[in-house]
């Protein structure tokens, strides 16, 4: 089952540069939430210290609170392995590991986790994740056949059946349907609205009207100028913020004023 | 009507043919690039077919007569004479390159994925440099430092290793051996591996990396998972290359090791094995006509080896290439083929 | 900054090795040059005719060092004479040679058959002739340093000579080595011994496999060549090499040239006669006037050293090099040349003069005499 988080006064910076400042949030379990926001204004770069991901970037690190059902996830003795096994990740663009097959792909994360599993076992993790992420019907006959083979909304969907086999908390997605075609990315819109029965989700588009039709939540973010660091302007419930935003700079956006 | 900017035309057709033409001149001066080394490989073994022909097919006596002289009396046959060779080139070899392999990872892997920049800079370098070292001065200071060195090590390898066949005999002193050889053979090919290895390890893309971190994985699971299947084909290519190399390397070895006409695996011993490139360089200054025929004759085997080493490695990273195109995802382009050459899988 | 330092250090350390590496694949010892005591200046012939112009000489680089003194002298006698040696070995030098590159070439074995029946052409129809020019000891060393041996000069006899290098004796405290050497038997160590040899083609093995065949033929069956024929102990490249491996070990025994072998290394004394002789110069000059010369109607003055002699003080164990030219040429300066070189190199004073630099030991009179004979049949004919 989904679990929420709690982002508390979170501050990003890269080095002596302040990137984002200041995000509050509830991220309520089993809905998904939407993070829209110009180019530029630090809504991947949030979404990704949610699992702690911005820390391959060299000298990026953020201060503040990050509660996974009221585990701080920068506490001090908190694995960082441990952080990622429970926050899954899907990005931008599909990877997934191109000398894998599609079966080996799906069950990459569990033999991370050193989990023994029998062969029943994993056949049927690999059938459900692949169930669960729409691909099972067209890769049934050859799982064998290499994770690349696939066209490009097919590598994405096996990237979340890869994400979604590790039965992650929560399911954070960057951009996930920016690179395909329009019917790939509405298979994709359809299947996280299923996956948020199971999941939480958490997903950043560029596309606003796709946060207005899958989202529970949205999170509005916005630059404040030239080396100023990015907020978040407004979060509220999807149908709240786009019919009736609160803030000025909301309504700009949503009307396509800039951005 | 006629255009009354005559000039204006001119230099726009001029420009224009100028521009059309540089792609074809272009195209030729690459061409001609290509034909110069196809040329200067077949210049090299036309040289050595017909230098070696004396030996292969011509005067039976003074070839008979050079290869018992070359062989001190052992044989009158050239593949009898060149086996030993053979064996002990390969074996020379494949012994360094082993070691080298893994040496090499562990350094590129090390560079590239743990060390702080700082440490990666200066540690680049010096593989670098150790690159640039020549032949001579390995094979001097092989010769006059770590043979006399070394011995105290190859004796403990022999009192507790000694019952597998490789470490069987008795350590030699000096240990002129091909134990020592390997070993410096090993510290010659490390910078040709660990610099490909290092380019290699340091392209692979980040998306793929950031696949498996965010699988929950640690930094050397992620190494598994991304780095080195990644880099595998280029590492093989890099291994290819040092071993040419190694089987090629003449001065090191003739500084160092103590020839024999041997099959032998025993690593410790002196006087076992003596390479192609070594035995060449060994006994070409007293040679007569005869006897460089036949020293030639095993150049061309030597020759032949490399190509078919280097045949290997073509065909082992060419596959990947082939199932690359072959599972190429359509590009989205390619549906109107007007505007992009796609591949023939389209 | 760093990487020019430790390339510039690099670069220095590289030049000095490359030189020492050259200097000591030189095959022979010091090359003096310049420094040849007054008593060795060649007289000046009367009515020798001046010379000028460039010749050169190639093969064994076992004469490198004294050719070069003999080099420097001869240009006392012909300033406007141009003159160059390439060690590049006996084969590389006579094959040289029989193409018409160089004038003479030199070579640490005669002539084979076919060598002389191509010389044919480049000599006009003539075979091409060897003369001796250089002849040195090869001493037998060993190490046996941390046993206090090295100083003593070890007693062998051939046969144990032969049975040591083919690997039958492979001990130092055999009861045969301990037979010979009474006064030390007690000193020998129970340490194997490894005898070193001549990996590459080399006359000093050529002149030492015969010597053990004529003396030890029980013990050395295989026929001598110039590649080392038994397969015990190590090979090494080079004079230096092979002194350099008894050095880098004990219980190592090698050969090589007397005049190279560094100091402090054991040097055997070998048994002649009822004695037990030491390669010096007087045995070897010895061993030289008691050799014979092979007869020959070409002009041929081939060298047979008397290995199985019981004379006392002679030394055996020698190398002899030769200098070998053509009987006939068209060109009258080049005749000329020939003639004033190898009457140089194989006069008293020339021989002298490398004896001092290189450690040669000047030849015989006996042998010198022949070669005299053959330098004056040396003549010019219409081409």
């Amino acid at each position: 089952m989904g679990q929420g988080l709690e982002v508390i006064n979170e501050n990003i910076y890269y080095g002596a540069f302040h990137a984002v400042e200041n995000v509050t949030m509830s991220i309520h379990k089993n809905a998904i939430t939407a993070l829209i926001g110009p180019s530029g204004c630090g809504k991947s770069t949030f979404l990704r210290t949610l699992n702690r991901m911005h820390e391959v970037t060299p000298k990026a690190y953020c201060t503040g609170e990050v509660l996974l059902d009221g585990v701080n996830l920068y506490g001090k003795d908190i694995n960082l392995v441990d952080v990622r096994r429970q926050i899954g990740m899907v990005f931008q663009k599909a990877n997934p590991f191109p000398t894998m097959s599609i079966r080996d792909n799906v069950l990459a994360g569990i033999r991370l986790n050193h989990k023994r599993l029998s062969k029943t076992e994993a056949d049927d993790l690999v059938e459900w994740a692949l169930q669960g992420a729409n691909l099972w019907n067209e890769v049934r006959d050859k799982l064998s056949s290499p994770g690349i083979a696939l066209s490009g909304g097919q590598q994405q969907r096996l990237c979340i059946a890869r994400a979604v086999a590790m039965h992650p908390s929560v399911l954070l997605m960057d951009e996930p349907t920016s690179a395909l075609d329009p019917i790939s990315t509405l298979a994709i819109e359809d299947l996280i609205t299923e996956l948020k029965k199971e999941f939480t989700i958490v997903i950043v588009t560029h596309n606003m009207q796709q946060a207005a039709r899958c989202s529970d939540y949205t999170g509005f973010f916005n630059v404040q100028g030239n080396g100023k660091p990015s907020h978040l302007v407004e979060f509220n419930q999807t149908e709240q913020l786009f019919s009736n935003p609160l803030q000025r700079e909301t309504d700009d956006y949503i009307s396509g004023h800039f951005g | 009507m006629i255009h009354t900017s005559s000039t204006h035309s001119t230099s726009t057709f001029v420009s224009r043919t100028l521009c059309r033409y540089a792609d074809t001149i272009f195209k030729y001066i690459t061409l001609i690039a290509g034909l110069i080394i196809l040329f200067i490989l077949t210049a090299v073994t036309v040289f050595l077919l017909i230098q070696a022909a004396p030996a292969m097919v011509g005067d039976k006596n003074q070839t008979v007569w050079a290869i018992r002289s070359l062989s001190g009396g052992r044989t009158i046959h050239f593949w009898t004479y060149v086996g030993p060779l053979i064996f002990g080139t390969i074996l020379t070899s494949f012994l360094a390159l082993v070691c080298a392999l893994f040496i090499a990872l562990g350094v590129a892997l090390f560079i590239t994925q743990y060390a702080p920049r700082p440490l990666a800079f200066i540690l680049s370098h010096v593989i670098d440099l150790l690159a640039a070292v020549p032949s001579v001065i390995f094979g001097l200071w092989g010769g006059l430092v770590l043979v006399p060195s070394t011995y105290p090590f190859w004796k403990w390898m022999n009192t507790y290793f000694g019952w597998i066949p490789l470490f069987s005999g008795q350590a030699s002193n000096p240990p002129r051996t091909v134990a020592t050889v390997s070993l410096v053979l090993t510290i010659m090919i490390l910078p040709i591996i660990c610099s490909m290895a290092r380019d290699i390890f340091q392209q692979t893309p980040v998306l793929l990396k950031e696949a498996a971190l965010g699988l929950g994985a640690t930094q050397w699971e992620m190494i598994k998972l991304a780095v080195l299947p990644f880099g595998k084909k280029g590492v093989i290519s890099a291994a290819m290359l040092g071993l040419g190399r190694a089987l090629g390397e003449t001065m090191a070895v003739l500084m160092i090791l103590s020839p024999g006409d041997l099959y032998s695996w025993k690593l410790l011993v002196a006087s076992q094995n003596q390479t192609i490139a070594a035995n060449i360089a060994a006994q070409f200054p007293e040679s007569d006509s005869a006897g460089v025929s036949v020293l030639i004759a095993t150049g061309l085997v030597l020759f032949v080896i490399t190509f078919l080493v280097n045949i290997a490695a073509h065909h082992l990273t060419g596959n990947a290439i082939h199932t690359k195109q072959k599972n190429n995802i359509r590009h989205p382009l390619c549906i109107n083929k007007q505007f992009i050459r796609c591949s023939e899988t389209d | 900054m760093n990487q020019h330092h430790s390339q510039h250090l690099l670069r220095m350390i590289l030049s000095c090795l490359i030189i020492f590496f050259t200097l000591s694949s030189a095959g022979c010892g010091q090359n003096l040059g310049n420094n040849i005591p007054s008593i060795s200046l060649p007289k000046k012939q009367k009515d020798a005719v001046a010379l000028s112009g460039n010749y050169s000489g190639a093969g064994a680089s076992s004469q490198q060092s004294a050719i070069q003194t003999w080099i420097v002298g001869f240009n006392e006698l012909q300033p406007a004479v141009n003159l160059s040696y390439d060690p590049s070995g006996s084969g590389a030098g006579v094959a040289t040679f029989l193409n018409g590159a160089n004038v003479w070439a030199g070579s640490d074995i005669p002539l084979n058959n076919e060598q002389l029946r191509n010389s044919e052409t480049i000599c006009h129809g003539h075979t091409a002739f060897d003369l001796p020019d250089y002849a040195a000891p090869i001493a037998i060393t060993y190490n046996l340093s941390s046993y206090g041996l090295n100083a003593k000069h070890l007693h062998l006899t051939a046969q144990v000579i032969a049975e040591i290098f083919n690997g039958t004796i492979t001990n130092w405290d055999s009861p045969q080595i301990k037979a010979l050497n009474p006064s030390i038997a007690s000193q020998l160590p129970d340490l194997s011994i490894t005898p070193v040899w001549r990996s590459d083609k080399s006359g000093t093995t050529k002149n030492f496999e015969e010597y053990l065949a004529a003396a030890a033929p029980h013990d050395w069956t295989k026929t001598s060549s110039e590649n080392w024929s038994y397969q015990a102990g190590q090979g090494a490249k080079g004079t230096s090499g092979v002194i350099q491996t008894v050095l880098q070990a004990e219980g190592t025994i090698g050969y090589a040239d007397a005049a190279q072998v560094t100091s402090g290394l054991g040097i055997v004394a070998v048994h002649v006669g009822t004695n037990y002789v030491l390669p010096t110069d007087i045995a070897t000059s010895n061993a030289l006037s008691q050799s014979t010369i092979l007869p020959s109607t070409t002009g041929r003055v081939i060298v047979s050293l008397p290995h199985t002699t019981t004379v006392a003080n002679t030394y055996p164990i020698d190398l002899v090099s030769y200098a070998i030219a053509c009987p006939v040429y068209t060109n009258n300066s080049k005749a000329e040349f020939v003639k004033q070189w190898l009457t140089y190199i194989d006069s008293v004073e020339g021989q002298d003069a490398a004896h001092m630099t290189s450690g040669s030991v000047p030849l015989s009179h006996n042998i010198r005499t022949k070669v005299m004979e053959t330098i004056q049949s040396i003549r010019v004919v219409a081409s």
